[in-house]
């Protein structure tokens, strides 16, 4: 018997085709979904263009017992997420020593990682990088004299009270003024190093021409 | 030299570490102490603030090195002292210089030396301009313990022989 293409045979494969059709497309449109998706997170991989910025700011950072550990001023803090630290620019920094004198930090630009900042290795302490026209300025206390210190670079690490730079540095002080290269300051125990070719001039002793005892 | 007593004080050295609250300064590498005619070189310097706020100063020389020290005295153009010991004490208050151990003081008078100490220990009153030598560190003379070598040149020269002659 030949096989005779009739009308309802025609029928039976046309359904066969359009079936064949759903069943390809829907796989298709899966594919592109999944193509789109794939494409749509890498686009969210960290971009190094700032996220966000906040301006006119005052950003206070607690200690773990509440009280405030040291807060920053600024004019803009723009945040990078790429590695997930912050930008200053016209920085003023408040924070207090260990005999609570107030210590007041100013520089052109900041740039602060926190311990806890994302993909970084884990730090002892948060790092407040200064640039530019650093100043440091601690006024009279009952235990020490008004010092004022002077950098192009300063790294301040507040958790562990301890600020330290490479760079050229001045100390004025009211007996008279140090340069160096290079200096290591820790607040808490107030001792200072400086590291490399120290020049210190002390003027005439007040003490001394008080009682002249000739 | 009197009027050093209100000059201000130039220090160098290499490395510098202060802590303020013992009011202790600690400086090493080839330091250099000026004030006015005053000069001191040593390798080490120890500053302790005294409660009065004036400055008492430990230098001691480096390995083998001796600390030096050099000022103008009063009373003349061109006088001054020159001393090398291990240990040099200079309290700012009292102006006192104490040289200890292996100390030896120079007088110069226009670049020649009038008189010359050696001892363990020299103490130098630059205030004063009076001078103490001891012959133990501890600035006691304690007898049989070493001896004091105190030179004093001659201040006629002797006329030479030849050229009287010629």
């Amino acid at each position: 018997m030949r096989y005779v293409f009739t009308a309802d045979r025609f029928r039976l494969w046309l359904m066969v085709a359009l079936l064949a059709v759903v069943a390809l497309g829907s796989f298709w449109i899966l594919e592109a979904m999944r193509r789109n998706n794939e494409e749509g997170n890498s686009r969210s991989a960290p971009r190094t263009t700032p996220d966000y910025y906040v301006e006119n700011f005052n950003f206070i950072r607690l200690s773990n017992n509440g009280k405030t550990n040291y807060h920053i001023i600024g004019k803009r803090m723009t945040h990078r997420p790429r590695d997930d630290d912050y930008e200053v620019f016209q920085p003023q920094i408040n924070s207090f020593d260990a005999d609570k004198v107030p210590v007041t930090v100013i520089a052109d630009r900041a740039v602060i990682a926190q311990k806890g900042a994302a993909n970084q290795a884990p730090k002892d302490s948060d790092e407040i990088h200064l640039f530019g026209n650093v100043s440091v300025d601690r006024p009279d206390s009952p235990t020490t004299k008004r010092t004022r210190l002077e950098s192009e670079y300063l790294l301040l690490l507040p958790d562990i009270n301890i600020m330290k730079t490479d760079k050229p540095v001045t100390i004025t002080s009211a007996r008279g003024e140090v340069h160096a290269i290079g200096m290591i300051v820790n607040n808490a125990t107030q001792e200072t190093q400086l590291l490399s070719k120290v020049k210190a001039t002390f003027n005439s002793n007040p003490a001394l021409s008080r009682h002249p005892n000739k | 030299e009197q009027a050093d007593r209100y000059k201000k004080t130039d220090i160098e050295a290499e490395h510098y570490a202060s802590d303020d609250r013992k009011k202790i300064t600690v400086l090493t590498g080839d330091v250099v102490v000026t004030r006015g005619t005053l000069t001191i070189k040593s390798a080490k310097a120890v500053n302790t603030e005294t409660a009065e706020g004036t400055m008492f100063v430990v230098l001691t020389g480096g390995p083998g090195g001796q600390v030096f020290f050099r000022q103008k005295r009063d009373g003349g153009p061109d006088l001054w002292v020159e001393g090398v010991a291990s240990r040099v004490e200079y309290d700012e208050k009292t102006e006192l210089v104490k040289f200890i151990t292996k100390a030896h003081v120079k007088y110069l008078e226009n670049k020649k030396v009038t008189q010359e100490q050696e001892g363990e220990f020299l103490s130098y009153d630059s205030k004063n301009e009076n001078f103490i030598g001891a012959n133990t560190a501890s600035g006691q003379s304690v007898p049989g313990s070493g001896r004091i070598k105190l030179t004093i040149q001659p201040k006629l020269e002797q006329p030479k022989p030849e050229e009287q002659k010629k």
